[in-house]
């Protein structure tokens, strides 16, 4: 007696789990990537000085892939520092592309003009 | 003396480009130049293994000649490991194999404070060949040119943490180029001594990244001498003293020029060979920046040591 009502709970219990488990709108891969922006503390520094860069994104399992022509950038993630070196005089394009776990990828830049 | 010929021969890599005054080096902790550059060709069947590693500091900003203070980099260096692998084909061909390994390829950094930024890797391998075009046994004169391909070992920038490196600190040029180096030699037997110029130009091709490193031209003389030469002593020794000079070409980013690219630099080079029972060559040399001329501000050479470890192995050699 204890044990059949013993099976029929875990049977419950297990029918919920896999319910709540299989709901399509609580499944992490499928949240969209957003990809808010991109910003820099200052657009406009001297060589030798840095500046922030940060993005603002969210999705499933996010990557973020920095790159820039002139100049080198320290740290990884949502934010780097850019560091103004000397080949750096002009206006430098800093681009950040973000890939979620869908095989999704975006990219966005921002400028910084370097005296 | 040699031939009017044989000299034009020699002067025809160095006339090609006379345009190439400003060179590739944007506060690059650089790229170095291979260990076997004082060999001629090899005789037939020889086989030679050179291997050396190479410490490499700049930390100090130049503008034009000028030494200038500041800059967001304290220092950069690096430390490289290569190796030459030749083989006589013929008594006048060599074929030559150069690999290299960056250990590490770092940036120390003024400002943010603390922060370091280290490149690794592979740099390009260079496939060489290598053809005696003159040699007078009476005189001693001899003459050699080689012709070479850079290949990459990767066609992607390398990346750390997902971010791309700067281009200095790449450990290859990520594309193909092509090397020309030419050798002229002169032995005077009975004085024991060595002159010897060397002369290497390098091309290298746009990267899928849009990136192109200058060219490079390098010219050297040395002088040699033997130290000991006893048959008793199983140590012989050379001392080597090389002024070399190294031009670098702008390097371009988009078709646009980088800004901070190009350099002409002098450098002495004293150098210790010893010799063990002919078997087994170990050198020594230290580079000492003599003159340096930057476009524009770049990170500035300071001095680079290199020890050089030689094992020819051929029949009758062991």
């Amino acid at each position: 007696m204890f044990s059949s009502h013993l099976i029929r709970l875990t049977l419950l219990f297990s029918i919920l789990m896999i319910s709540f488990s299989c709901d399509p709108e609580d499944d992490p891969s499928d949240e969209p990537l957003v990809y808010s922006s991109i910003q820099a503390a200052r657009d406009t520094i001297f060589t030798g000085d840095t500046t922030r860069v940060w993005v603002e994104a969210t999705g499933y399992k996010l990557q973020y892939f920095w790159t820039v022509e002139k100049g080198d950038l320290l740290g990884s993630g949502t934010e780097v520092t850019y560091v103004a070196t000397p080949c750096t005089i002009g206006l430098n394009e800093i681009f950040c592309t973000i890939s979620d776990g869908n095989d999704h990828e975006e990219t966005k830049s921002v400028e910084v003009s370097v005296f | 003396m040699c031939s009017n010929k044989s000299f034009l021969l020699f002067l025809l890599p160095l006339l090609l480009f006379p345009g190439m005054a400003q060179g590739q080096c944007f506060s690059s902790a650089g790229t170095p130049v291979g260990g076997s550059e004082n060999m001629g060709v090899l005789q037939k069947n020889t086989l030679t293994i050179t291997a050396f590693y190479r410490h490499h500091l700049s930390d100090r900003y130049f503008e034009g000649r000028e030494l200038i203070q500041g800059g967001a980099i304290k220092n950069a260096r690096y430390n490289y490991v290569g190796s030459i692998i030749a083989y006589g084909i013929t008594n006048r061909l060599t074929a030559e194999a150069e690999l290299g390994y960056f250990i590490d390829k770092t940036k120390y950094y003024r400002v943010p404070e603390g922060y370091t930024l280290r490149g690794r890797g592979l740099n390009n391998a260079l496939l060489s060949g290598k053809y005696q075009l003159y040699y007078d046994p009476v005189k001693k004169w001899e003459y050699s040119l080689a012709l070479g391909v850079k290949l990459p070992f990767s066609l992607d920038g390398r990346r750390i943490d997902d971010v791309r490196l700067p281009y200095d600190l790449q450990p290859s040029t990520s594309t193909f180029g092509a090397v020309v180096q030419s050798y002229l030699i002169h032995q005077k037997s009975f004085t024991g001594m060595r002159y010897f110029l060397y002369n290497r130009i390098e091309w290298n091709a746009t990267n899928r990244e849009g990136y192109r490193y200058g060219p490079s031209m390098t010219n050297a003389v040395y002088v040699s001498r033997h130290l000991i030469r006893t048959s008793s002593w199983p140590v012989s020794g050379t001392l080597i003293l090389q002024l070399r000079n190294e031009i670098r070409g702008k390097s371009f980013i988009h078709e646009e020029i980088e800004p901070s690219s190009g350099s002409v630099k002098f450098f002495l080079t004293p150098q210790i060979n010893l010799a063990f029972v002919e078997k087994v060559n170990l050198s020594f040399m230290v580079d000492i920046p003599v003159y340096q001329h930057y476009r524009n501000i770049q990170l500035a050479d300071r001095v680079a040591f290199t020890i050089v470890l030689n094992k020819p192995i051929a029949p009758g050699i062991r």
